[in-house]
C-alpha cells in the first residue's frame, strides 16, 4: 500500500523478526525516513535476540532458562520480567511467560518444529515444570523452579515494537506512521500528521482481507490473538498456539481477542490474557488499566468494553 | 465557391460521430487501466524475485538456490493471488488463501513475502490487526 501525499511520502521496511513479519511505514520531514525505519527494524532484532527463549547466542532468557541457579539480569531484562508477572498475577495467570516447556513439548518453539498432540502425561509433566509461579524476581536476581522456561513470546514483541517507536521519536519526535508486527500495531504518530490510521480488525472466521470492525488510532497501541494463524489440525480439531496455563491445551473460550492500549507491550500481554479468558470481569477490568478490550468468543458473539466503541468512530 | 459549401459534416454531424468513438474508446480502455493498477511482487528474505500484472494468469513455481519452495497462482481474470503449495510445516501462507489489491501472503519459514499492491480508495482500511 503506498501512503504518500503532498510532500508528505511514507517509507516503508518489511523484515522478518520475533518469528513474524514486522513492516515499519514512517515519515520523517527532519531526518531520512529509511535511515529511522533502518534503525528501528535493528532495534527490534537487538530485542529479538536478547529475549529469544530457544535461541542462544546473545539471548539473556535462553541463559536463564539452563541455568542451574539465580542468575543477574540487566535493567531491562528485570523490566520485561517483571511485567509480565504482574499480568501473570491481574489476570489469575491468563497471561503466563513461564510456559516454555509446554510450547515446546508442542511444537510450537519454532516455524520449523514439527507439531504433534502431546499426550496427557507428557502434557501433565510439562505443566508441572511450567507457570509464573515458579519465577522469583528480586531486584535484578531471577530464578526459575521447577525446571521451569521463560518464554516472553506473548509480550516482548509488544516491548520491542514500543522501543522501535520510542526509537524513532527520539530521532524526529514529529515523525509520523506505524509498525505492524505481524498484525500487532503501534502508532508512531497520525496519518500525515493529522490523520487517524484506518485499522481494521480481521474476521476470525473471514479470509485474510475480511473485517469484522474498524478502529481509528492516531497514537498508542492495537493488538489481537487469535486462533486463526498459528494452528496445526489433527483429526478436524483445531491446535493453535495460546494455551491455557491451568490444562496445557489451547484455550478454547474464545477464537479472537483485541486490545487497544496506549503501549504495545501491554495491549500485546493482555491480547493474550482476554483471549485465555474469554469474556469476563478481569477483561472487563481492563478499562482500570487504561486499555479497551474486544472479544468474540467460539460461538462468534462479539463482547467489548464500553470504551472501545469510542475508537469506532473516525 | 463559399467556404461552407466545402464542408462535409455540421457540427452536429460531428457530435454524433465523435461521440461514440470517445465513449466506445473509453470503455475499451477500462480493463486496460485496471490492469495497469495491480501488481503482484513476490520477495524472498527481502529481495524482489518475481513482479507481473494482477490480470495476467500465471503459475510461478517458487524456488531459491534451486530448492522448491511454493507455487504461486496468479488468476488475471479475479485479478486474486494464492500460494497453492508451499513445502513449509504450517501452510500458514496455503491457509491465507485468495487475496487481492492491499493484500498480502506471508511465508515465515521460507521467508517469502507476495504483495498485490494496487491503487486503493481513500476510504480503505490502512493496516488490519489479527
Amino acid at each position: 500500500m503506498n501512503f504518500s501525499r503532498g510532500s508528505t511520502a511514507y517509507v516503508e521496511k518489511d523484515e522478518f523478526v520475533f518469528g513474524t513479519l514486522v513492516r515499519v511505514v514512517v515519515s520523517s520531514e527532519k531526518r531520512d525516513p529509511k535511515a529511522i525505519a533502518d534503525a528501528m527494524i535493528q532495534e527490534m532484532k537487538r530485542l529479538e535476540s536478547k529475549f529469544h527463549p530457544y535461541h542462544d547466542g546473545n539471548s539473556v532468557i535462553f541463559k536463564l532458562n539452563h541455568a542451574t541457579g539465580p542468575v543477574t539480569v540487566d535493567e531491562e531484562t528485570a523490566f520485561l520480567i517483571s511485567k509480565s508477572l504482574y499480568y501473570s498475577e491481574i489476570t489469575a495467570g491468563a497471561f503466563d511467560p513461564a510456559l516454555g516447556r509446554l510450547i515446546k513439548l508442542w511444537g510450537f518453539d519454532s516455524p520449523d518444529t514439527k507439531k504433534r498432540v502431546p499426550t496427557s502425561e507428557e502434557i501433565a509433566k510439562a505443566l508441572e515444570s511450567s507457570g509464573y509461579a515458579n519465577v522469583e524476581i528480586h531486584s535484578k536476581e531471577v530464578s526459575l523452579k521447577n525446571h521451569a522456561w521463560l518464554d516472553l513470546g506473548g509480550i516482548a514483541k509488544g516491548y520491542a515494537v514500543d522501543q522501535a517507536v520510542r526509537l524513532a521519536k527520539k530521532i524526529d519526535e514529529n515523525a509520523t506512521g506505524f509498525v505492524d508486527a505481524g498484525g500487532d500495531i503501534a502508532i508512531i504518530g497520525p496519518k500525515f500528521g493529522q490523520f487517524p490510521w484506518k485499522i481494521g480488525i480481521r474476521d476470525p472466521r473471514g479470509g485474510p482481507q475480511d473485517i469484522i470492525g474498524v478502529v481509528y488510532l492516531s497514537e498508542g497501541a492495537i493488538a489481537t490473538s487469535g486462533d486463526y494463524e498459528r494452528y496445526f489440525e489433527v483429526d478436524g480439531v483445531r491446535y493453535h498456539h495460546i494455551f491455557d496455563s491451568k490444562t496445557g491445551y489451547p484455550a478454547r473460550k474464545s477464537i479472537s481477542a483485541t486490545v487497544i492500549a496506549e503501549k504495545l507491550v501491554d495491549a500485546d500481554a493482555l491480547s493474550t490474557a482476554a483471549f485465555v479468558l474469554g469474556w469476563s470481569k478481569i477483561v472487563e477490568g481492563f478499562v482500570g488499566l487504561g486499555a479497551q478490550a474486544m472479544v468474540i468468543d467460539a460461538e462468534g458473539k462479539i463482547y467489548k468494553t464500553k470504551g472501545f466503541v469510542a475508537y469506532e468512530k473516525e | 465557391m463559399k467556404r461552407n459549401d466545402l464542408q462535409f459534416f455540421s457540427r452536429l454531424d460531428l457530435f454524433f460521430i465523435v461521440t461514440p468513438i470517445f465513449i466506445a474508446f473509453f470503455i475499451a480502455a477500462i480493463p486496460q487501466a485496471s490492469g495497469k493498477n495491480g501488481v503482484v511482487t513476490v520477495y524472498i528474505s527481502g529481495e524482489l524475485v518475481y513482479e507481473q500484472p494482477l490480470t495476467r494468469t500465471a503459475t510461478w513455481v517458487v524456488k531459491s538456490d534451486g530448492e522448491y519452495l511454493s507455487t504461486l497462482v496468479v488468476d488475471g481474470s479475479k485479478e486474486k493471488v494464492k500460494l497453492v503449495d508451499s513445502n513449509c510445516p504450517l501452510k500458514i501462507c496455503e491457509r491465507t488463501g485468495w487475496v487481492g489489491i492491499g493484500g498480502s501472503i506471508v511465508c515465515v519459514p521460507n521467508k517469502i513475502v507476495v504483495k498485490v499492491e494496487g491503487k486503493t480508495k481513500a476510504s480503505e482500511i490502512d493496516i488490519v490487526t489479527w
